[in-house]
């Protein structure tokens, strides 16, 4: 999506005649690339619904607080995080439900050719589940969503330098409890 | 460099489902919610207004009592201050003589002046009824006023 695209977009949600219309548009341009930000952190599909929800619900509430000095995507983003965050410090257990969701994906990992493979990926999640909060995040927007460490500077306001190294100790740690798992 | 490449064999790729149909569903769905959640807090805010509304009245009405209370105490207040000042000074000063009456005579001397049609005969018969103190009275009386005839007395 281009700036454009997204200026015009804006446009139309602050208008009271074409919010509505331009509040569909947004959510449904943003609304996959959004959705799995917040599943790969909360790993419950239920949970990551109500987030997403809540994130466009502030979007749409507040579009006209949107000075434009980010993306469009890069505030999407930070909102959504931030409604992680919240969702982290609201549910203490969270963390608890989130192993028993993988632990459960494990054991339904029937006998197949992809078997090893699923049973990786599976893994490969616990691993990140395992993370402090602030890795976990930079890790899946820097690994998952492919982001710039400037643009995921903007969305997590915290300097490049900190960022990277938050990436390569979360790697590292990653690597580490794969190995122990293998 | 992908930092897909930092894993190989796994990517991307996720291992978790997401139930059919719900991204066709779930852009109007949260346009709803965002709606109604609009609407309530609408509603929240006029019924808060409300509040606050009636809240600064009932304070204004009982601040208006009190001060009400507060003035009518007051007067009462100096009220007594000043009933018992009065009573203090009229006790220190002399209560005020009545002035003495003078009981009216038993006999009407005006009456006895009659007009000189009057019979010299009823005069005297009138002179003779006065108490000795009474005559003295009323030659002081006559003694006094400027308008009696000196002849008169003498006859």
């Amino acid at each position: 999506m281009n700036e454009s695209s997204d200026a015009l977009l804006l446009s139309l949600i602050k208008d009271p005649a074409s919010k509505d219309k331009g509040f569909l548009q947004l959510m449904d341009t943003y609304k996959k690339p959004i959705y799995w930000h917040i599943r790969r952190l909360v790993v419950s599909h239920e949970d990551a619904e109500d987030i997403l929800q809540e994130t466009f619900i502030n979007v749409y509430r507040f579009a006209d607080s949107f000075k434009g000095e980010s993306k469009v995507f890069t505030w999407l983003y930070r909102i959504a995080t931030n409604e992680c965050t919240k969702h982290f410090r609201k549910n203490k257990n969270w963390l608890k439900n989130a192993e028993l969701i993988t632990d459960k994906m494990l054991g339904d990992i029937s006998d197949s050719d992809n078997e090893n493979s699923e049973a990786m990926l599976v893994k490969f999640q616990q691993a990140i589940l395992r993370l402090p909060e602030k890795q976990r995040m930079v890790f899946n927007l820097r690994y998952y969503d492919e982001l710039s460490y400037e643009e995921i500077s903007q969305i997590m306001d915290s300097s490049v330098n900190t960022l990277k190294t938050n990436y390569h100790y979360a790697s590292e740690k990653i690597r580490q409890y794969l190995v122990e798992q293998a | 460099m992908k930092q897909s490449e930092d894993f190989p064999g796994i990517g991307k790729k996720l291992p978790y489902q997401v139930p059919n149909d719900f991204f066709d569903q779930i852009s109007a769905k949260t346009l709803e919610r965002a709606k109604q959640q609009k609407r309530s807090q609408a509603k929240r805010l006029i019924i808060w207004r409300s509040v606050a509304v009636a809240a600064s009245l009932a304070a204004v009405v009982f601040l208006g009592f009190l001060i009400q209370d507060n003035q009518k105490a007051d007067e009462i207040v100096t009220a007594q201050k000043i009933k018992p000042e009065t009573t203090i000074i009229s006790e220190q000063n002399q209560p005020i003589r009545e002035l003495p009456v003078v009981e009216p005579a038993k006999n009407d001397v005006s009456e006895k002046h009659a007009p000189e049609t009057k019979s010299t005969e009823d005069m005297n018969e009138v002179l003779a009824d006065l108490s000795d103190e009474e005559l003295m009275q009323l030659a002081a009386m006559y003694k006094a006023d400027p308008f009696t005839d000196e002849t008169i007395n003498n006859n």
